[in-house]
């Protein structure tokens, strides 16, 4: 009888012709549907702006390989590629020809500071600060105020706070609003050991980007912390738990704050949080109760400025308001 | 066949299946079967030819379901992820996917609704339009007339009805019209009582109507025009907007206009009354430069904000509602692909494809769903 077993019913051969069938436009379809939709959708990028300008700068050297300014086009388009050794090759050839081109000595130390060659980059940047500090616009001088900049950062990095200091205070000499020397001129004087410095430096950095940074609060919590300021640590650690996400949490640690030594802070925190939930007409109290505390204080005036003629803008019936 | 061998030999008698045990497992066997061969009763079928259904039932189901989506894809030519499905992402927001080079500091774009044309204005270098292919292949450059004084094409629209190309240009005081082709047809006549005007933003309504941000006389504004190019609406009152940019009018008519040196997004329902404001502020979702903005067919509004560098998405208003819904927003500052430099202007295709002039890196960047 195993005859019968190897035989199917009429009705069983249909299902399994059925079964191929489907099983067969299946195999084909979902793989055919598969590449059209990946065609369709999914076109190739191409190169990026960053290899097409290597490709045109490259060109541009094969070209005329003794025009600097191609080859400082190159090197500055390595560098934003991230190929920081080739970036230093062609700084190289550059500052062999000219070895005083400060364009190439500050990109030439940015690479080496990249691939961690922090004494050579070191000699670049010490190399620009000689050639400008004499210099008649020195005072204005943006290329000596970037190699002061990162002379401070390779400082930090070689655990040389106070040599830090130093250069990062000639760098906020020429441009007072650098918000990044500031905040890492707080980082060196809290290494140092000089947190009441380091404490004006960090708010400087604070009040020139109040949000979206974090780490100059966690930075000014230490050196309130430093100098047993519990009040100032709280307000730090307050605005970092805001800076990172929970609003309310921050809400609720400034509270306490507002009738301590820390108030305007805390009613400035207050405000940006208010205004992070668009809560208007809160953010403008405490951005006006902060005036009242501290009258011309810029981060409030500024807040108040976004938020103070809006709330009237948008009238509650949706008729048209009258700002 | 003789009488003795019909008589099978014991034990391989087909005893008739005892119903009590009918569903249990027999994968060698088809279910009992007759003496003579036949086939078991259709109407009691055995284990192996039920799986065997079972199994084409599921293959249909999926033959079926393919077949659907292949129709549908064909189609709409939309992504995946705008299948009809009754779960709205908290964050919806497009990848990005590719970008469109050969054109110098483009400030303005448009595209054709299947993506196919892809129009951008040229500020720098050559004032110009170039129109691209979707590969990115230039097939096309508009050009008005010369007629001598300054000329800078802003933005552009594409005449939902006709495929006319609608250019900008402020310091002429012109929107110029092309044929679909390219070819430069008449500048656009917005008569005698907006003799001072100055066109920036153009986009069109799914109708036909005609919408401009004027930014001259007799007050900045936003202008409404018929097929027939008479002034029917005029929205903002005077000193209310302050150079507003792009324009967008979603499938309930409500206008969407970047309210852009006060930093606003604020949207007007067909009547000029006011609706709403998405308002410039720190927060998530708020606004901070908005330049140019679209509507998709989804009911998303992109606003190209040139200060925050990216692209900010809401939803449409719904009726009654007064405050757009933030769905998300893509982009940051560099040159990286998917990055901006001063992102301008923003237009959609019905295929779920963002374009975004993104003004000082000379490209066109395209995001997909």
């Amino acid at each position: 009888m195993h005859s019968t077993n190897r035989l199917a019913a009429p009705s069983d051969r249909f299902t399994n012709r059925l079964i191929v069938a489907c099983v067969l436009v299946l195999a084909i379809g979902i793989p055919l549907i598969a590449a059209v939709y990946a065609l369709d959708r999914f076109r190739p990028a191409g190169p990026s702006l960053v290899e097409r300008d290597i490709a045109v700068a490259e060109q541009a050297v094969r070209e005329n390989p003794n025009l600097l300014s191609a080859r400082l086009a190159l090197a500055d388009a390595y560098s934003k590629a991230e190929r920081f050794a080739d970036a230093v090759a062609q700084f190289d050839q550059i500052l062999a020809t000219e070895p005083d081109a400060g364009r190439a000595l500050l990109g030439r130390g940015s690479a080496n500071i990249s691939l961690d060659q922090l004494d050579a980059a070191k000699a670049d940047f010490e190399k620009v600060v000689a050639l400008a500090k004499g210099g008649e616009m020195a005072k204005y001088d943006p290329q000596l105020e970037s190699a002061y900049f990162s002379l401070g950062v390779i400082a930090l990095r070689q655990g040389l706070p106070q040599e830090s200091v130093v250069a990062l205070a000639e760098a906020i000499k020429i441009n007072r609003t650098d918000a990044d020397a500031l905040h890492l001129l707080g980082t060196a004087l809290l290494q140092a050991g000089q947190p009441e410095r380091a404490v004006n430096a960090t708010r400087q950095a604070i009040a020139l980007v109040p949000v979206d940074w974090c780490e100059p609060y966690a930075q000014l919590s230490a050196a309130y912390t430093a100098l047993g300021d519990t009040a100032g640590a709280r307000y730090g650690a307050a605005m970092g738990t805001f800076c990172e996400g929970q609003p309310q949490a921050a809400a609720a640690a400034l509270q306490p704050l507002v009738d301590g030594p820390h108030a305007v802070d805390a009613l400035i925190g207050l405000g940006l949080i208010a205004e992070s939930g668009n809560d208007a007409a809160a953010a403008r109290d405490a951005y006006s109760r902060a005036l009242e505390a501290n009258p011309g204080n810029f981060a409030a005036t500024t807040g108040l400025a976004r938020v103070g003629g809006s709330t009237s803008s948008a009238a509650p019936d949706g008729t048209p308001g009258g700002d | 066949m003789t009488a003795e061998s019909a008589v099978p030999p014991a034990g391989a008698i087909d005893i008739p299946a005892d119903p009590a045990v009918e569903d249990a497992p027999d994968p060698s066997s088809a279910g009992p079967t007759p003496p003579d061969g036949s086939v078991a009763p259709e109407d009691n079928p055995p284990a192996g030819s039920r799986r065997r259904r079972l199994i084409l039932l599921f293959l249909l189901i999926a033959t079926l379901l393919l077949a659907l989506f292949t129709i549908w894809y064909l189609i709409t030519r939309k992504p995946i992820t705008e299948l009809p499905i009754p779960v709205v992402p908290a964050v919806d927001v497009p990848a990005y996917s590719h970008s469109i080079y050969d054109v110098v500091a483009p400030t303005g774009v448009a595209v054709s609704a299947d993506g196919s044309r892809i129009y951008a204005t040229q500020t720098e270098a050559e004032r110009q339009v170039i129109a691209f292919d979707a590969s990115g292949n230039q097939v096309a450059s508009l050009k008005p007339p010369d007629v001598g004084g300054d000329h800078v094409p802003v933005y552009v629209a594409l005449d939902p009805l006709t495929g006319e190309i609608y250019v900008s240009d402020r310091p002429a005081a012109s929107i110029y019209v092309f044929s679909p082709d390219g070819t430069y047809l008449r500048d656009f006549d917005p008569g005698p009582e907006l003799a001072g005007w100055a066109p920036l933003g153009v986009a069109f309504a799914a109708g036909g109507d005609l919408f401009v941000t004027n930014v001259g006389a007799p007050y900045e504004s936003v202008l409404q025009f018929a097929r027939d190019g008479s002034l029917v609406r005029t929205y903002g009152s005077e000193g209310e907007l302050n150079f507003p940019n792009g324009v967008s009018v979603d499938a309930n008519g409500a206008v969407y206009v970047s309210d852009s040196n006060n930093g606003r997004l604020v949207i007007f329902d067909q009547a000029g009354n006011k609706l709403g404001v998405v308002r410039r502020g720190v927060s998530i979702g708020d606004l901070g430069l908005p330049r140019g903005s679209a509507i998709d067919d989804a009911g998303r509004v992109f606003v190209a904000d040139i200060s925050q560098q990216g692209i900010q998405a809401y939803k449409v208003l719904a009726i009654g509602e007064r405050q757009p819904r933030f769905i998300g927003g893509f982009g940051e500052a560099g040159t990286a692909d998917g990055s901006f430099q001063r992102p301008n202007a923003v237009a959609v295709d019905a295929r779920g494809r963002v374009y975004i002039a993104d003004w000082r890196n000379n490209r066109i960047q395209v995001w997909s769903y």
